[in-house]
């Protein structure tokens, strides 16, 4: 077992491959993660649309998320669970905010509402009617894309 | 420099690669365990409609006031609605399901029955019905949703989708009538 031959020879393995390989995966990792995501809250468990269409970059300007978990409280990133009342409230300032962005004072902020799958149609509703009243005119609403030849 | 070069033939200039790696290591199990595969997800532009929705009879001309949620209203308003009721009761899983759907034209509302059937074959009959009643429409974009107020939103969402396969590109969500 003696490698005595060679005063230099070490047993060191040689690292920069693996390196490589770590830093390959690093870069996939890093690239896949988004934190505005956490926008989009997991407790939500979206329906599933055949007609919702993917998300392009063009849709990422001037957003305020909705989500809507199982027992109709409004989650937003940040903040408590809000009722109806608190949500009202909440809107009452962005629309605020959103006025003070353009000259004009209207609003172009669109709400993208992310409902859970098995909340009732008139929270939604009541919901979208909130934002409504508020100045809000631009809705877009999220869905789980489905496959258009699965069935369900 | 030549001097410096002489006096060590054998010296080489290694890089300390192994902390290089210890903290790739770190950050890579960092995003490991931040990575959360999402479904792919979509979005839907969406359209309130007028608190009184208007079926045409004889305002053809008449545009949908306080219509919101599209840039531009439709010029003519929606001639057709789909009514969509709730099942009721305390059974969660029954609960919230769709239990009928009726078509309302001018003419009066049409239901969509037929017994035994699944959800799924209820909405395909609902598609199919729309499909034939579109082609006498003026409108042919437009329609009009109204669902009871227990309806969970995963079936408000799939009667859009067979509304949108019948030709109807523009979906509007009227108040619940039971609201």
């Amino acid at each position: 077992m003696s490698h005595g031959g060679g005063s230099d020879d070490s047993a060191e393995p040689d690292l920069t491959a693996m390196l490589d390989v770590v830093m390959q995966l690093l870069m996939y990792f890093i690239m896949c993660v988004n934190f505005i995501d956490q926008e989009n809250t997991a407790d939500v468990l979206l329906p599933v649309a055949q007609s919702a269409k993917p998300l392009s970059h063009e849709d990422n300007n001037d957003l305020l998320f909705l989500n809507v978990d199982q027992d109709g409280k409004v989650l937003i990133l940040g903040e408590a669970p809000k009722d109806m009342d608190a949500t009202r409230l909440w809107l009452e300032n962005r629309a605020i905010d959103a006025k003070d962005k353009n000259a004009d004072r209207s609003i172009h902020t669109a709400i993208v509402v992310r409902a859970h799958r098995n909340v009732s149609y008139d929270t939604v509703y009541k919901l979208m009617q909130m934002c409504k009243e508020k100045g809000f005119k631009r809705f877009k609403l999220r869905a789980t894309i489905a496959n258009t030849g699965e069935g369900r | 420099m030549g001097m410096f070069r002489a006096k060590g033939i054998n010296s080489k200039v290694q890089m300390p690669i192994t902390p290089m790696l210890d903290m790739s290591f770190q950050l890579l199990f960092f995003f490991l365990l931040n990575y959360h595969p999402a479904a792919l997800e979509g979005q839907m532009d969406l359209a309130l409609p007028t608190e009184k929705p208007k079926l045409i009879k004889d305002n053809l001309a008449k545009p949908l006031e306080d219509e919101v949620g599209e840039d531009e209203p439709p010029k003519v308003p929606p001639e057709v609605t789909v009514l969509v009721k709730a099942n009721v009761g305390d059974d969660p899983e029954i609960a919230g399901q769709i239990s009928q759907i009726s078509v309302q034209l001018q003419e009066g509302p049409t239901p969509i029955q037929q017994e035994g059937v699944s959800t799924d074959q209820l909405l395909n009959l609902l598609t199919e019905h729309l499909k034939k009643v579109r082609e006498t429409l003026g409108n042919q974009n437009d329609v009009v949703m109204k669902a009871e107020r227990r309806l969970k939103w995963q079936y408000v969402v799939r009667v859009r989708d067979a509304c949108q396969k019948a030709g109807f590109t523009n979906a509007h969500f009227a108040p619940p009538p039971d609201l």
